[in-house]
């Protein structure tokens, strides 16, 4: 009988310490439920980190609307240093307009406006700014005018290669809003290219890097040593340039970190060239030549 | 000579997590946190560091990957590996990835910050807001009329 009670009185404080063990478990469970810190909850700095990287495509059709805290965080400038428009399809039909005129309901989409939306979301902090390279309609002189009031900080320019000559022209003006301007990128070398250089040299204390293809007679060679003399990238691969021309911007220009002359026609890449380029850390000159290949045999 | 540099780069921190768990780690491991290298150079060296936001579980993630990023600098096998590990995590248990992230933000680990993040950034490549609150595990607190106040505000560039 005395057996039996301390018994189920030992079976009693077993089951007391099981419930108790199940309820620390439980208690432990919900303190890591508590720690286990949730998507929607995560700090700003993290997902503004997330953000910077996502690119403009995901930055406006993708996380804005996943919750609150999402969207609060994707409307932070950060988010917006970079533009870069040419990572985009904006033909009217592309699958990114037609997303995009679905999900904010639409109607009339033009790559001005959208222009406008982006760079107003940057609220003037814009570091980098890369066009669409074959759009001619995109880049007007209004658009370039917008670009220069809103963007004060830019220090990247990617212009494409078909531009309207008015907006060409234009160049030059706008580029004395952009004070911190470092690397101006261009597909084709400007008409107004003398008015580009002596406003870069005038304005751009900071300018850096040039990358441009065209035909360089010596006198605008003479303008790129002249006017850009501590500029540290050149990047004219695929130009017109002659010996004198290349040799007159080695003389010039010797703080040349890089020099891109790749498959440039007009020169050799001689002893003497190599010489006045042995400070320069990466000189790049494959596929030179005097000539146009295709007129060999002519 | 040569013993004195021996020791001096294998020195050992210590360091205990919000939980209490006391972890010993190399000196170069811990020193790419800027928030350890801050403390230590305000002389918390000799004693041991504590870590009131970083759970252990937690910290062993942060240090194993810490490791890693050291060993894959110039590797490219290890550097795909590293981070088809890091997917792997977002993948099967992204709240532990999140706490991950903000233990890196907090413990201030520029590398692992961006590594992390960029992992992000690539998943959620094309997705649209339901695919990502689905794969996340995120609730969508929008109610229908503050969605369309957002979607309204970002009208106005094209009305």
């Amino acid at each position: 009988m005395i057996n039996s009670h301390i018994h189920q009185l030992l079976h009693n404080c077993i089951c007391a310490e099981r419930e108790r063990e199940r309820e620390r478990e439980r208690e432990r469970e919900r303190e890591r439920m508590e720690e286990t810190r949730k998507w929607e909850e995560i700090e700003m700095d993290c997902l503004l980190c997330i953000f910077e990287r996502v690119g403009l495509e995901d930055l406006i059709l993708g996380v804005p609307l996943v919750c609150k805290s999402w969207y609060e965080a994707s409307t932070n400038p950060l988010c917006w240093k970079s533009l870069n428009f040419a990572q985009l399809n904006l033909h009217p039909n592309s699958h990114f307009v037609q997303r995009f005129k679905r999900q904010y309901g639409i109607e009339k989409f033009s790559c001005a406006n959208f222009l406008k939306f982006a760079v107003d979301h940057s609220r003037q902090s814009a570091l980098e700014i890369v066009l669409p390279s074959l759009d001619a309609t995109f880049v007007s002189l209004g658009d370039l005018d917008y670009l220069s009031k809103e963007c004060p900080e830019l220090k990247r320019l990617s212009l494409p290669f078909i531009m309207f000559p008015q907006a060409e022209k234009h160049i030059p003006n706008c580029l004395s809003k952009w004070k911190k301007l470092e690397h101006l990128s261009m597909h084709g070398k400007p008409i107004s290219f003398m008015e580009v250089l002596s406003e870069l040299s005038f304005h751009c204390k900071n300018f850096k890097k040039l990358e441009m293809r065209g035909s360089y007679q010596d006198q605008e060679a003479l303008a790129i040593a002249t006017m850009l003399p501590k500029i540290k990238h050149l990047c004219l691969s695929k130009s017109y340039m002659s010996k004198e021309g290349l040799l007159t911007i080695l003389r010039g220009c010797r703080e040349l970190e890089t020099l891109d002359v790749k498959y440039c026609i007009g020169f050799k890449v001689d002893d003497e060239i190599q010489k006045m380029a042995s400070h320069i850390k990466t000189f790049e000159f494959v596929g030179c030549s005097l000539k146009r290949r295709f007129l060999h045999g002519i | 000579m040569a013993s004195t540099s021996n020791s001096t780069s294998s020195k050992i921190i210590t360091l205990r997590s919000s939980d209490g768990e006391v972890f010993e780690v190399e000196e170069s491991v811990a020193l790419e946190s800027n928030l350890i290298r801050r403390m230590m150079e305000d002389d918390c060296a000799n004693n041991i560091i504590p870590l009131p936001n970083v759970t252990a579980p937690i910290f062993y993630l942060v240090i194993e990957h810490c490791k890693k990023h050291a060993e894959m600098k110039d590797n490219k096998e290890k550097k795909k590996e590293l981070r088809s590990q890091g997917e792997e995590l977002l993948k099967s248990d992204p709240h532990t990835y999140s706490n991950l992230m903000e233990a890196v933000n907090y413990l201030d680990i520029k590398s692992l910050m961006d590594l992390t993040a960029q992992w992000l950034a690539d998943f959620l490549k094309g997705k649209s807001p339901r695919l990502i609150r689905e794969l996340l595990k995120i609730k969508n607190d929008f109610t229908p009329e503050e969605e369309a106040e957002i979607l309204e505000r970002n009208r106005w560039a094209f009305d």
